[in-house]
């Protein structure tokens, strides 16, 4: 890959790398190592990548990244006996002023990303490209290379999961 | 469980309700979702329940990558500017099982085309008889004209030297003997040596 290339690619995809890995991972500092991590892979081996799946591919890359942290993080958790600390959710920390994160949004939000940590794969996944990042469904199929009826499905039984996770978060959701 | 007038059940119901949300489903389910929506209470709430999570999960933020992760990056990468470039794809290039495989083909052709160049038979001189007359008749010619050159230069040797000049030398002093005093244009020219000395002097 060329230069120029690399560097209209790192500013095209970065945020949609470094989103959906601080998104899975719930952790700023390793979602910022997989990011790098994954972007000097694209300067290593993009070129192998046709033009049109690279995205798919960052993606991809992204995801596999950052679960191999989230198992290692879980071996270090079981030896060392202990919980992996809290870390701020991507969703709620604050980016500028945004007066519904700071009155009522913000318990919500972070709620809301709690709730994104309890779901499996791949419906974890497919929730945040989907609803967060707004891939389409063929996007999705794509990165993840399932089938187009599994995505919708998965992505279907992920948000019905958090439904019943989140219904306590939303007590004013009335009907009229 | 409750059943609507046309008899969806509210499971039936709940487990369409994303693909509804979504609008994912066909005519026939989507207008049996939504009668069924008109007429269950508890249903519409979880409809609006679906609606607000989904609503919340599209207005999380993205994130840009902080900037000290695109400058390390960005100073890899031109770190291994060089390898990025020829090197690093002829590596690439041989990695491949089907490039491994040109290239050991290739080599073979390579080994196979110098071993046989190696082993290829000596040319031989495809000379006729009249250049090797020739050939002869001049290496004969310049034997003989270095024997002559070598034979003169003997000759000079043992004449020139060992023999005209001591011949000459000892005539030389013979005849000195021989003559004495009598050396007239010797003498003469002593002895106006000696007058323009006296006469300087």
């Amino acid at each position: 890959m060329e230069r120029q290339q690399f560097e209209a690619a790192v500013e095209r995809h970065q945020r949609r790398v470094f989103t959906l890995a601080w998104y899975l991972l719930s952790d700023r500092e390793e979602a910022e190592d997989v990011t790098q991590e994954v972007l000097i892979r694209m300067w290593r081996g993009g070129s192998r990548v046709a033009p049109e799946r690279l995205e798919a591919w960052l993606l991809r890359v992204t995801r596999n990244a950052s679960y191999d942290r989230l198992r290692s993080r879980r071996s270090a958790a079981r030896v060392f006996a202990m919980d992996p600390a809290p870390e701020a959710a991507p969703g709620v920390v604050a980016d500028g002023p945004d007066p519904e994160r700071v009155v009522g949004g913000f318990e919500m939000r972070r709620q809301l990303c709690a709730a994104l940590g309890e779901l499996r794969e791949p419906a974890k996944s497919i929730v945040i490209l989907r609803e967060i990042q707004g891939l389409s469904y063929q996007q999705i199929a794509e990165v993840l290379e399932l089938p187009l009826s599994t995505v919708r499905v998965s992505l279907h039984r992920g948000r019905r999961r958090l439904r019943g996770l989140l219904r306590e978060v939303y007590p004013h959701v009335s009907v009229s | 469980m409750s059943r609507s007038a046309e008899g969806s059940s509210c499971d039936t119901v709940l487990e369409l309700l994303e693909a509804f949300v979504d609008r994912d489903l066909g005519p026939g389910e989507e207008r049996m979702v939504a009668e069924h929506l008109d007429e269950c209470r508890a249903c519409r709430r979880e409809h609006r329940l679906a609606l607000e999570i989904r609503s919340s999960l599209r207005s999380l933020p993205e994130h840009d990558a902080p900037a000290k992760v695109l400058w390390a990056v960005r100073m890899t990468a031109r770190d291994q500017g060089s390898r990025g470039a020829l090197g690093t794809r002829l590596l690439r290039w041989t990695r491949r099982p089907a490039s491994a495989f040109a290239t050991a083909a290739l080599a073979l052709a390579v080994a196979v085309a110098a071993l046989v160049w190696w082993q290829r038979p000596e040319p031989r001189p495809s000379l006729d008889d009249p250049e090797i007359a020739r050939a002869a008749r001049e290496t004969r010619f310049a034997l003989a004209l270095v024997g002559e050159l070598g034979r003169r230069a003997a000759l000079d040797e043992v004449l020139g030297r060992r023999v005209v000049a001591p011949t000459v030398e000892g005539l030389t002093d013979a005849l000195r003997e021989h003559l004495g005093s009598e050396r007239p244009e010797v003498e003469s020219t002593e002895r106006e040596d000696k007058t323009e000395k006296g006469a300087t002097g």
